[in-house]
């Protein structure tokens, strides 16, 4: 019976593989060459459509070997071929599909590859996402513990020190969520996630972990903790102006194409994200100006009013100046008391805490900060009382001189008697 | 001087000759291939004129349609068909036709040279394929092919076939 069933479907193979050979010999052979044509035309067209619309490795592979089956379909018709795309001939235009081909394969690794990549970012930016929210969530208890220890002073000194830190911490942090936004899409080129739009779907991209999120959080979040709290000095304005900057720099570098490619409305979020990091930079500023303003007075310094850059840098060179000017006149211990006052202002505090985030943040220039220096040395030269020194050693000097010679006068007279 | 007067005539008559030699000379090119590889088919307008713009050939097909159906109140023909063969001679025909129609081009003109009968019923699915000694036309439809020079049908491709098989 297996005999029977083996043979028979042997048969059965051999006459299909026959007709099939007689079918094909036949068309062959009445074949339309117009139809051929017409027919490989079409082909050749379709495969230039699935080229520029494959979206992934696979799909460029299966095109690839439609290119395959098409040059072995149509290798026999080569010489009615070459005519019909006349002047071009059959072997270009398969070499044209076939490079087509390989460099979709190629772009498309690139994009995988460039994915995986971004996908590791995404979870490296969540993971910074959920220590920020720690961080957040540790100060918000650590300024109502504040607010409830004011009874205790040095409990209210611990805990404001630990407040202080903790905003360090999230500054930190924050600036490691810069670098590592912009590293990685430095590492994987502005233009890439232009064609990563293309292949990802917009739900793919736009989840709730995504760091688009993040980026939301961080200028809201920042202003919160600014309003939230009017405890801070002068360095801690500084430091977040850092953070600020370098934040409003990376989202003018990466913004445009973030928002393409996580946003389902990537202009109304373009937009949300700017409004917010400009409120927080004017409240930033705001509250820096006026606490460096009050710094200076709390130090009994009387410098004009300053609220910006330049005119921080002309109100500091005019006290300076006119402190010279009142010490060359009089050179009397009220001059010399509003030179130590500064001096020390300026050796202790501003260069001790500030100067690094203020040339940081171009609150002062590098040169500036020289020429106030180079002033203030030039004042305490001026504004130093003269010494009595040369003085008191002449008359030591006289008195000793006057000594020695009433003993040799003596020791002559007595010589003498 | 009377040497000269009499030599003169024959000279005049020498010279005539030449001229006249000189313009009945005309240059001519042998052995040129006209055979277009694929065949054209094309949609008449409105009007059934036919544009082949990649041969540059414009003709209007219901003197055709006419010797075929003898109607030309309108224009019935979907589709026309056409092959320059070796020679230089237009072969056409078009679905329904019973005949292909040989055409010679002359001065703004194709001037039939041969209208060659295929079947009484006509070719539903005709179509020219270039070979190198005749025109091959196919009824997809049977699948028959036919051996077309400017003479007629020479024979079936099968005929010739069976004859090379004996």
């Amino acid at each position: 019976m297996n005999l029977f069933k083996l043979n028979y479907t042997g048969s059965l193979l051999a006459l299909v593989t026959f007709v099939s050979i007689s079918v094909s010999a036949h068309a062959q052979q009445v074949q339309s060459d117009y139809q051929i044509q017409q027919e490989y035309n079409q082909q050749v067209k379709e495969i230039k459509q699935s080229l520029e619309s494959v979206t992934t490795l696979s799909e460029a592979q299966q095109v690839s070997d439609r290119i395959d089956s098409l040059q072995m379909e149509y290798v026999d018709h080569r010489t009615l071929i070459n005519k019909a795309v006349y002047p071009e001939t059959f072997e270009e235009q398969i070499s044209e599909l076939e490079e087509w081909a390989l460099s979709a394969q190629d772009q498309l690794a690139t994009i995988e590859q460039q994915q995986d990549k971004l996908q590791r970012m995404n979870s490296e930016l969540t993971s910074y996402g959920k220590k920020l929210n720690n961080l957040n969530s540790h100060t918000d208890s650590l300024e109502t513990a504040i607010q409830k220890s004011i009874a205790s002073e040095k409990e209210l000194s611990d805990q404001l020190r630990n407040y202080r830190e903790n905003l360090e911490r999230r500054d930190q942090l924050i600036l490691s969520f810069i670098d590592s936004v912009v590293v990685t899409y430095e590492d994987l080129g502005l233009n890439a996630m232009t064609d990563m739009e293309n292949v990802r779907s917009e739900n793919e991209l736009n989840t709730e972990e995504s760091p688009l999120k993040m980026m939301r959080a961080i200028p809201s979040e920042s202003l919160q903790l600014l309003e939230a709290n009017q405890d801070l000095r002068p360095e801690d304005y500084l430091r977040m102006k850092a953070v600020q900057q370098e934040f409003s720099r990376m989202w003018s570098k990466v913004g445009t194409k973030f928002t393409q490619a996580y946003s389902v409305n990537p202009q109304q979020t373009k937009s949300e994200i700017e409004q917010s990091i400009n409120q927080w930079e004017k409240g930033l500023n705001d509250r820096m100006w006026t606490s460096l303003q009050q710094s200076f007075q709390q130090a009994d310094i009387e410098v004009q009013d300053f609220n910006n850059s330049s005119t921080l840098f002309e109100a500091l060179n005019t006290y300076v100046e006119q402190g010279l000017t009142k010490s060359r006149q009089d050179s009397g211990n009220k001059t010399y008391q509003d030179y130590t006052k500064f001096a020390d202002f300026w050796n202790t505090r501003v260069k001790e805490y500030w100067t690094e985030n203020m040339i940081r943040t171009e609150v002062l220039s590098s040169s500036q900060i020289a020429t106030i220096d180079q002033k203030t040395n030039r004042w305490a030269s001026i504004a130093q009382p003269e010494s009595n020194l040369m003085a008191y050693l002449l008359g030591v000097s006289l008195f000793t001189i006057a000594v020695l010679g009433f003993m040799l006068f003596r020791e002559k007279s007595g010589k003498k008697a | 001087m009377i040497y000269s007067l009499r030599t003169l005539p024959a000279l005049c008559l020498g010279c005539m000759l030449l001229l006249f030699a000189g313009c009945k000379q005309s240059m001519v090119i042998s052995d040129v291939n006209y055979s277009q590889p694929i065949e054209t088919v094309l949609t008449p307008n409105e009007n059934g004129v036919v544009e082949d713009v990649q041969h540059g050939l414009s003709f209007n097909i219901l003197p055709l349609q006419y010797a075929e159906t003898e109607d030309t109140s309108s224009v019935t023909t979907r589709e026309v068909r056409m092959i320059r063969g070796k020679e230089g001679f237009y072969y056409i025909t078009a679905a329904g036709y019973s005949n292909v129609y040989v055409m010679a081009p002359e001065k703004n003109q194709l001037k039939l040279k041969k209208k060659i009968k295929i079947s009484e019923e006509g070719i539903e699915q005709p179509a020219f394929n270039q070979r190198d000694t005749y025109v091959q036309l196919l009824n997809r439809e049977t699948e028959d092919t036919y051996m077309l020079t400017e003479e007629g049908v020479k024979q079936t491709d099968q005929e010739l076939a069976s004859r090379e098989e004996n």
